[in-house]
């Protein structure tokens, strides 16, 4: 299982990676592993202001379909328009061109709460 | 992993995406052990399939089966087995996993009720059963007997030897892609599986799991017991009147079959592809154009070859005209889907 060390994650198996202002963000190798062959994702708006725990998309695989809840708050800057037709980029390579969405975040300090990789990592092994 | 009626099987190896375009393009083998595997020999086994299963079976050579139902008394479908003659008084019966224990009891009932001179027995676990599939397979296998078995019709089976080793090998396509079965002992197995697997795995196979398997069958428009099948539903509602013999005196079954044929089948099985983004699931409730809920989904799937989101379920037949524009309705949003017809890949 592939934790890098140098993101940030929330309980819903997203990752986030500081880029300057704006995070990235995108579903874990867990995840990907656990929801099987992506076939779709359902990608938010850009320039849609969200809150922390907003449903902002769908991931639906094979296997079942899965909400995507925003990790942080802020506003929608980009999303991975390369997803809308190879959706597998997120099973083979969840933490580069798997990426979903970038985000301007309202508040610093939600990003700077979140877990590091040596508290998900428990998570995962308990859930 | 899944469970599935007890047993622990695999959804996938690496991934359902890539086991089922090596399959397509090359091949791919399933562990299909867990089905229920049977021996049913006696002086009366022939009467006494007449009499338990939709077709007809004294003209079947040795070698030969077909796909047949096994119905309760107001003809809803028990299982869809196979049924291979394998000699003179002898059959092999394979039916799906979940239905093993239901199958074996059923058939032992009928057995006694009847008086029949006849055995079932369970062969399921001293046998292992693989699947080959994919368009070289037989060439593959028949390298690996050293012997052509590029002869076997569909659905026809023969033993072959492989150093000693005594291995059923059957054609056994339910999709569009062609494939054999291998039935042998499991104790003197170990050996030979070992080294199929790694002959074909040389040869460009990949083990798959049942993620492909079932998105081949969906494909194919098979249905699948505990999905598009159960004991509520008909071989008619299913589409599947040609695994029925009129002509045969009885079965079990098939009075309210007759009544259904004379007066129309309640529901129908039915092929939906949808608009858009989204698989339908199963239990997903249909509704027509009117807003008018008319039927429910039973299994949906994305066929990576289509690139399309496809569906079976059944609609009422008293809706059936009214299926140019459907909706189903998904957890939080409604698919627009269009009726299009079975199989949706040939």
């Amino acid at each position: 299982m592939n934790i890098p060390d140098n993101l940030k994650y929330t309980k819903d198996h997203l990752w986030l990676r500081k880029e300057g202002e704006i995070v990235v963000c995108g579903i874990t190798d867990y995840a990907q592993n656990e929801l099987g062959d992506v076939v779709f994702v359902e990608l938010p708006q850009v320039g849609t202001q969200i809150r922390v725990g907003d449903r902002m998309g769908d991931i639906e695989s094979i296997k079942t379909v899965s909400n995507l809840y925003a990790p942080v708050s802020g506003e929608i800057r980009e999303v991975n328009q390369e997803l809308e037709k190879k959706p597998e980029l997120i099973n083979q390579s969840p933490y580069e061109e798997g990426w979903i969405c970038k985000i301007k975040p309202a508040n610093e300090a939600d990003f700077d709460s979140l877990w590091g990789s040596k508290d998900y990592q428990e998570f995962i092994e308990k859930s | 992993m899944g469970l599935f009626a007890g047993w622990e099987v695999p959804l996938f190896y690496r991934s359902i995406r890539e086991e089922y375009f090596t399959l397509c393009n090359r091949g791919g083998m399933f562990d299909i052990s867990h089905l229920g595997k049977f021996l049913i020999s006696g002086k009366d086994a022939v009467p006494f399939l007449e009499f338990t299963t939709s077709n007809t079976w004294g003209k079947v050579a040795r070698g030969r089966g077909k796909v047949t139902f096994f119905l309760n008394p107001r003809g809803g479908i028990i299982d869809m087995p196979f049924l291979s003659r394998d000699g003179e008084e002898e059959w092999l019966l394979t039916t799906n996993s979940e239905a093993r224990e239901r199958v074996f009891n059923w058939l032992q009932t009928q057995v006694q009720a009847g008086g029949f001179s006849v055995t079932v027995r369970d062969l399921t676990p001293e046998f292992l059963l693989l699947s080959v599939q994919g368009p070289y397979t037989q060439e593959a296998i028949s390298q690996f007997f050293n012997q052509s078995l590029s002869l076997l019709s569909r659905f026809e089976g023969t033993w072959v030897e492989y150093n000693s080793i005594k291995v059923r090998v059957s054609r056994m396509a339910f999709s569009r892609v062609d494939g054999l079965e291998l039935l042998f002992l499991r104790e003197e197995g170990e050996d030979f599986f070992l080294k199929l697997s790694s002959f074909l795995t040389g040869q460009g196979f990949s083990w798959c799991g049942f993620g492909v398997r079932d998105l081949l069958r969906f494909e194919a428009g098979f249905p699948l017991y505990g999905r598009e099948m159960d004991e509520t539903v008909t071989p008619l509602e299913l589409g599947k009147e040609k695994l029925i013999d009129w002509k045969k005196e009885n079965f079990i079954g098939k009075p309210p079959l007759v009544l259904e044929k004379k007066l129309g089948s309640k529901k129908k099985l039915i092929g939906m592809e949808v608009e858009g983004k989204g698989i339908p699931r199963w239990g997903y409730p249909i509704y027509n154009v009117a807003g008018l809920p008319c039927g429910y989904v039973t299994s949906g799937n994305y066929s990576f070859t289509l690139k399309k989101n496809l569906a079976m379920g059944f609609i009422s037949s008293a809706q059936d005209k009214l299926v140019e524009e459907l909706y189903i309705l998904a957890s939080k949003k409604k698919l627009k889907a269009r009726m299009v017809p079975l199989p949706f890949l040939s």
